[in-house]
């Protein structure tokens, strides 16, 4: 049943990481800065925002324990260090191409951070809403 | 920033778009600037560490610090 619970808990937790959020357009034959553009799909911290929106309303419905609330809390500020961590990456990385390394690690800290975050929400018996 | 650079970093972007989304998509709008300044960075930071844990649990039963 655990193993159920956990295995539940890896897939959603991969389906939120692969949510597609941006989208490279280079146009043919365009290939300068300026005509490098962005699409994104609006999902800005959705992942994040949807696990701690579910369990934000699960603790003012169900007041669950304290120690509970701790763990999400220190999950929570874990995932945060780690995103300031990736940012901090990609800053160095932006003028320092030999500096990769770090930054893909910085980036599956982050990826990891985020699995914890939402993974133990829902083994909090959390469902995490769309 | 070149733009044989900005190549490398904005393909480095998308492949990391399957480890960390939301993250990477901010990452992504800040990189489609023509010229960053460290103010740019100094507002993605901001922007990661506005919402802290009571935000988002207005009703959590742990203090405040």
């Amino acid at each position: 049943m655990k193993t159920l619970q956990k295995l539940r808990s890896l897939l959603l937790a991969t389906a939120l990481i692969a949510i597609p959020a941006v989208t490279l357009v280079t146009a043919a034959g365009c290939r300068s800065v300026e005509q490098t553009t962005y699409r994104t799909a609006g999902t800005a911290h959705i992942a994040v925002d949807r696990a701690m929106i579910s369990w934000g309303a699960y603790v003012a419905k169900f007041k669950p324990p304290a120690a509970q609330e701790i763990a999400v809390k220190e999950a929570y500020e874990r995932y945060q260090s780690a995103s300031l961590a990736v940012i901090n990456s990609a800053q160095i990385y932006s003028t320092n191409k030999d500096t990769k390394s770090d930054f893909d690690t910085a980036l599956a800290t982050a990826s990891v951070a985020l699995s914890e975050l939402v993974g133990l929400i829902q083994e909090f018996g959390v469902e995490i809403v769309e | 920033m070149s733009p044989q650079m900005l190549g490398i970093v904005l393909f480095a972007l998308q492949e990391a778009i399957k480890a960390a989304p939301s993250l990477v998509s901010d990452l992504g709008q800040l990189f489609s600037k023509s010229d960053v300044t460290p103010a740019d960075w100094e507002t993605l930071r901001t922007k990661v560490s506005a919402k802290g844990y009571h935000d988002y649990v207005p009703e959590s039963q742990l203090p405040r610090s």
